[in-house]
């Protein structure tokens, strides 16, 4: 019955990830978003994943939560693979299999897209770990304190960090949106399981028109409460001040010196 | 010929933080043609979740739930649920009544005719509202349009998911008068509701539910009758049995009429007629 969604949600545990400041992990995506672009072999991506996985393993967070995300993005990565890896013109590419005329397989574009493919699903991987492993407080703390300086340019820091932190949570809202509005739907015959994939596409028009009108609804009623709570946005102070440990100080020393080798390699490169 | 739930245990699939939680347990519940059950109990007692299971939204990890015979499938069961029209999406008030119908496979032309008759089946007017936006709709009339929308799969069993949440008194006089209908037309209707004292006068039967379990059903005359089976469930005693309780006239004396003061209470004393009468002997002097 549960239509859920992973990716956005907290997951508690008693763990290193956990207890570490959320700038300091924040830096540490960082550093792993650069790593993943910066390079192009696989070696390094399989090197990538072994981290991933390890970075899971301190985290007590099952991999296999992470790869529920991956779900709704099948379509993507299906595209990412097949637009690298057709082509219209089979004839004039060297090791290209026609198939229909000058359509056919690049073996190389396809080996690309699986590349390009494998790149997203780490970037799942890694922003997801962030969201199980911190809490949505957490994160908006440590945006606000990260953009902190931007405010001398008139930056409205304090409200990206508060959009930021209810984008988060209105995706476990939405998706229980989404889950009640199909359950509706599917007791007055709909079926969004079978036939083709247009049908089931078309299936999905009696869902998403609610699902968006209620989002509207709430978020009009939020902005409405938060208001009437007289919310501002601008000198905003915290009950609980987090502060770095030495370890999270380390942390992102380390992310500084990974980044500057890495740009370092770009430029060498 | 009845909707039957046997032993229906379920349980919550387990998400990121916790195992399932076991929902309903060993629960067995049957509607009959022509008859209301009510179904209460405290908030994540499980009665929601009796209710998809009756509808075949959801299937039991044991038990089995049959209708008439046959093991239930969605749209076998009309189901209303909480704040249904926050589930329109058609462009025009007609179609979205049709949208039932249309998955079943009934003709475009048969299903927007059934959906006018559906229309003026809950008060509205096709011919004012019938090519109007969803949208455009107050609360009320919206409210009455999705019930049309279930309505319209013309279902012998009907499941209402706290059918009068957020109504005021006119939306009540409908629900009550729309629920004597279909209960006239042979139609078995389960409610689940927190409004006991507007439904209690209704219904015909109650199961009470605790914790997964159902773990009082009967007549609802049985449980007017005892007061205390509230308690069972963790819920408050009704008003109008409170306020009887308190009189001190459970065994005789002023007997209130209970339908007739709900009657009151949605419609007006003059409607309604007396609230009710003493006995020879008891606590009051006068009468009515």
């Amino acid at each position: 019955m549960a239509f859920q969604v992973p990716f956005g949600q907290y997951v508690a545990r008693e763990s290193a990830l956990h207890r570490m400041d959320a700038r300091a992990k924040l830096a540490l995506l960082a550093t792993y978003i650069f790593a993943l672009f910066a390079f192009k072999s696989w070696y390094a991506m399989a090197a990538l994943v072994a981290l991933m996985l390890l970075a899971y393993g301190l985290g007590h967070i099952k991999a296999s939560l992470a790869a529920r995300a991956l779900k709704p993005l099948i379509l993507i990565l299906l595209f990412t693979i097949l637009v690298n890896g057709l082509t219209f013109r089979a004839d004039s590419i060297p090791g290209a299999v026609a198939l229909i005329r000058n359509f056919g397989i690049k073996p190389d574009g396809m080996l690309l897209g699986c590349f390009y493919a494998l790149r997203i699903c780490l970037l799942i991987f890694a922003t997801s770990l962030l969201t199980f492993t911190t809490k949505p407080v957490a994160l908006t703390d440590a945006l606000t304190s990260i953009l902190g300086p931007l405010r001398v340019l008139h930056v409205p820091v304090d409200d990206m960090a508060t959009m930021f932190s209810i984008v988060l949570r209105f995706i476990p809202i939405t998706a229980a949106q989404i889950d009640q509005v199909m359950t509706a739907q599917r007791a007055r015959g709909a079926n969004f399981d079978d036939g083709p994939l247009m049908q089931r596409l078309r299936a999905l028009v009696p869902v998403l028109v609610p699902v968006f009108v209620g989002l509207f609804r709430r978020a009009d009623d939020l902005a409405c409460a938060m208001e009437s709570r007289c919310y501002t946005g601008q000198g905003r102070t915290r009950l609980n001040v987090p502060v770095m440990r030495p370890v999270d100080k380390l942390v992102c020393a380390l992310c500084l010196l990974a980044c500057a080798a890495l740009i370092t390699m770009l430029i060498l490169r | 010929m009845s909707l039957v739930l046997d032993h229906v245990t379920y349980r919550y699939p387990s998400s990121a933080e916790s195992a399932g939680a076991l929902a309903v347990r060993d629960a067995c519940l049957e509607l009959e043609p022509g008859s209301i059950t009510l179904i209460c109990g405290v908030t994540g007692s499980g009665k929601s979740t009796l209710l998809r299971l009756a509808a075949g939204l959801v299937t039991p990890d044991e038990g089995s739930v049959q209708v008439d015979g046959e093991p239930v499938k969605p749209a076998m069961v009309g189901m209303v649920f909480q704040r249904p029209e926050s589930q329109l999406f058609a462009d025009t008030v007609r179609q979205d009544v049709a949208f039932g119908p249309r998955n079943l496979g009934m003709p475009q032309e048969d299903a927007l005719t059934l959906a006018d008759d559906m229309l003026r089946s809950v008060g509205l007017d096709p011919a004012e509202l019938g090519e109007r936006s969803p949208f455009a709709l107050s609360g009320g009339q919206a409210r009455r349009v999705a019930i049309a929308g279930v309505l319209a799969l013309q279902r012998r069993y009907l499941l209402f998911d706290e059918p009068t949440a957020g109504l005021d008194g006119a939306g009540k006089r409908f629900m009550r008068e729309l629920f004597a209908r279909l209960r006239a037309d042979g139609i078995a209707i389960a409610v689940v509701s927190h409004d006991l004292d507007f439904m209690l006068p209704l219904v015909d039967r109650v199961a009470l539910m605790r914790a997964g379990r159902v773990v009082w059903q009967g007549d609802a005359a049985g449980l007017v009758g005892d007061p205390y089976l509230f308690s069972r469930a963790g819920l408050r005693v009704p008003s109008l049995l409170a306020f009887q309780q308190d009189l001190g006239c459970m065994d005789g004396g002023l007997s209130l009429d209970v339908h007739r003061v709900a009657h009151w209470a949605l419609d007006g004393f003059d409607a309604a007629g007396p609230l009710g009468h003493v006995h020879s002997h008891g606590c009051g002097d006068g009468e009515d």
